[in-house]
Order: structure tokens, then C-alpha cells, then sequence
């Protein structure tokens, strides 16, 4: 049962999922339900003794039809690795069910935005260790795009354009850039280690993306989540999140995949505690342009 | 900028369909839930691999 509540003071909508309270939480590796279901063995979410990507609906959803959808996209049938750890082969197939979600998903009268992300580790909340990442397809349009849809109109355009026009002018935070993408630390990053990963080309979703931009797309996301493993030679969590076009008709968005990493050391997390939560304005001790320094480095290291 | 928007479409979902360089097959899980299945179209010699670099 999903129950959608508006919250007055901050004008914001809270998705209250109870029945995820009793989700799966960190199973032993012979119990993961994202693995193929061996011959004779327990069955799992995935009734195939091998795939290359599978998704589907979640068992325990925050948002379901007829107001929005929640999937699990699976990356692989082998338990272990990341994303990172992909093939080629298999992160440019990855991009390609991105965008076939997005579409099906997005035609849907009740979905208003596809938000595809992936939370890595268990600092950022994951429950299960097989490479994975998730989709909410919203029914309405929740605040962080919303926030986007603001700077298009401050700007007088697309944000994330004059933004990336910026960052290449300026050059100290870009850290990996290849014919279709570039990726930078942004100049007021929040997290000591933030990253955004933007296409080159006005492109609003993965949609109006060409096939060498998809597959410039899923190097340079290979590349930096290689990079942030070697950074601090340490399986490094992030929440990643795929930014593009609302799905409700509106002319705006330009496809960007927002990282956000919780280390500001190896050892260390940051935490969002009063001014973040209180105040809603971030603290930082680390300054954009070292981190993207040590983060460049990282990457040519990981590669 | 153009207008955004997928396209909204009421047609019956096919059983395999390609989509670019893939192909999706989809099934009914025994509880009801949609499961897509997708793979990368391959040329006839082409070997299969994907496991983890």
C-alpha cells in the first residue's frame, strides 16, 4: 500500500511504501533474488538459468500503477562487481534498456517523470549486493526537477548547458571528457566528491540521444565509477541518478547523471545533519577544485 | 527547445520486440508482475560475451 501525503511547510509531496519495511535486507549470496534461478534451485525474481538484463516490476514498490511504477533493473546474472565491472558490451546494452524504459514508462499517462537511478554500498542504503540499479516512475513532478525547470528560467535557457559551458571555459573541475560527454565536479558541489556526467549535445532524453552518444555515455559513467574505486582503493558508494526530460509534455531537460558520493575521506562520511537537514544549506570541507584534482588522477588510475 | 514528450501509444505489447541493438522479451512473474528480458543482438559469429571484465 502506497499512501501520497502533500506536506504543507515545505510544499512537497512524502510517499509513505510501508510494505517496504519488509523488504529483503542483505541476504547471504546463495539467497540473492536477483540471481538466475539454478535448475532445481530456490526460485528468485528472475526464473532463467542466465540473462544478460533483466527488469522488473518491484515486489515491494514505492509507487505502482495506475499512479506511477517502481522496477529493479538487473545488470547482470553474475552476483558479483558493479557497474564498473560491466563489459563494454554489456553498459552500452545497459543504456539501451535505459531508454526503453524511459519511453514505455514515460508514455504512460500516469507517470510524469522517470527518475533511473542506482544506490551503490551500504552507506547509502542498499539491501542487496547483486549489481542493480531501480526506476520510479513518479505521478507528479517531485522537487529536484522541478528545482532544474527553475534554473532553465534564471538562466534563460538550459541550465545544463550554460553549465557545461561554464565548467569547459573554466577546466579545473572537469575530470573525463570523450566525444559525447563531459564530466565534472560541479563549482558548488555539495558532496566532496559530487560528480555530474553531461552530455555535449542538447539531447533531453536518452531518447533524441544518438547511438554513439549512448555508448559515449556509458564510457565516461564506466569510467568515473572506476575512477572513484581507485580513489580511495576501496569499493566506493554513491547514489546515482539519471537526470532527463519530465514525461508530462513540457520542453526542457537535457540528459545529465548526477552522482552523489557520501565519503569525504576513505574513512570518513558525511553526514546531513543540522544546517543540511535544519536549514537545507550544505556544509562542505572540501573545496571542488581539489577534489577534482585527486578525482582525475583517480581516473586515469582506474582505467 | 521542442516539445517533450514519449509517445503515448494503446498498442497491445508484442511478446519479443528489438529496440536499437536489443531485444526484449516479456513475461507475466506467477504474481502478476511484469518481467522484461533483454539481450544484445548479436551477428551470427559473433561469440557471446559479457561476463565482468
Amino acid at each position: 500500500m502506497t499512501d501520497l501525503r502533500y506536506e504543507e511547510l515545505r510544499g512537497e509531496q512524502v510517499v509513505y511504501a510501508i510494505d517496504r519495511q519488509e523488504r529483503t535486507f542483505l541476504p547471504p549470496a546463495e539467497h540473492c533474488p536477483l540471481c538466475p534461478t539454478a535448475p532445481g534451485g530456490e526460485p528468485t525474481e528472475i526464473p532463467f538459468a542466465a540473462f544478460e538484463i533483466a527488469v522488473f516490476e518491484n515486489r515491494f514498490p514505492a509507487f505502482r500503477a495506475p499512479h506511477g511504477a517502481a522496477e529493479v533493473v538487473v545488470y547482470t546474472d553474475v552476483h558479483t562487481g558493479s557497474f564498473g565491472t560491466l563489459s563494454t558490451e554489456r553498459a552500452r546494452e545497459l543504456m539501451w534498456v535505459w531508454r526503453h524504459r524511459y519511453a514505455e514508462l514515460g508514455a504512460r499517462e500516469d507517470v510524469e517523470y522517470v527518475l533511473i537511478f542506482e544506490n551503490r554500498g551500504v552507506e547509502v542504503g542498499v539491501t542487496l549486493h547483486h549489481p542493480h540499479g531501480q526506476i520510479y516512475a513518479y505521478p507528479f513532478l517531485p522537487p529536484v526537477p522541478a528545482l532544474e525547470l527553475a534554473a532553465d528560467a534564471r538562466l534563460g535557457g538550459c541550465a545544463p548547458c550554460e553549465l557545461l559551458r561554464r565548467e569547459l571555459d573554466d577546466g579545473r573541475r572537469v575530470v573525463y571528457e570523450n566525444d559525447g560527454v563531459v564530466v565534472y565536479v560541479p563549482y558548488a558541489a555539495r558532496w566532496a566528491y559530487e560528480a555530474h556526467v553531461v552530455m555535449r549535445a542538447h539531447r533531453p532524453s536518452l531518447l533524441e540521444c544518438e547511438p554513439g552518444e549512448l555508448d559515449a555515455l556509458a564510457e565516461a559513467l564506466q569510467a568515473l565509477v572506476r575512477g572513484y574505486d581507485a580513489l580511495f582503493e576501496r569499493p566506493f558508494p554513491y547514489v546515482m541518478a539519471v537526470h532527463q526530460a519530465p514525461t508530462d509534455g513540457r520542453a526542457c531537460g537535457h540528459v545529465h547523471v548526477e552522482f552523489y558520493p557520501p565519503l569525504r575521506t576513505a574513512e570518513k562520511l558525511k553526514y546531513l545533519a543540522g544546517s543540511e537537514q535544519g536549514a537545507g544549506t550544505f556544509i562542505s570541507d572540501t573545496l571542488p577544485e581539489e577534489s577534482a584534482a585527486a578525482l582525475r588522477r583517480a581516473i586515469a588510475d582506474g582505467e | 527547445m521542442a516539445k517533450h514528450t514519449p509517445q503515448k501509444s494503446d498498442e497491445k505489447d508484442k511478446r519479443s520486440e528489438s529496440f536499437g541493438p536489443i531485444v526484449l522479451t516479456r513475461h507475466v512473474k506467477d504474481d502478476g508482475r511484469a518481467l522484461i528480458v533483454y539481450a544484445r543482438i548479436r551477428g551470427e559469429d559473433e561469440p557471446v560475451e559479457d561476463r565482468p571484465s
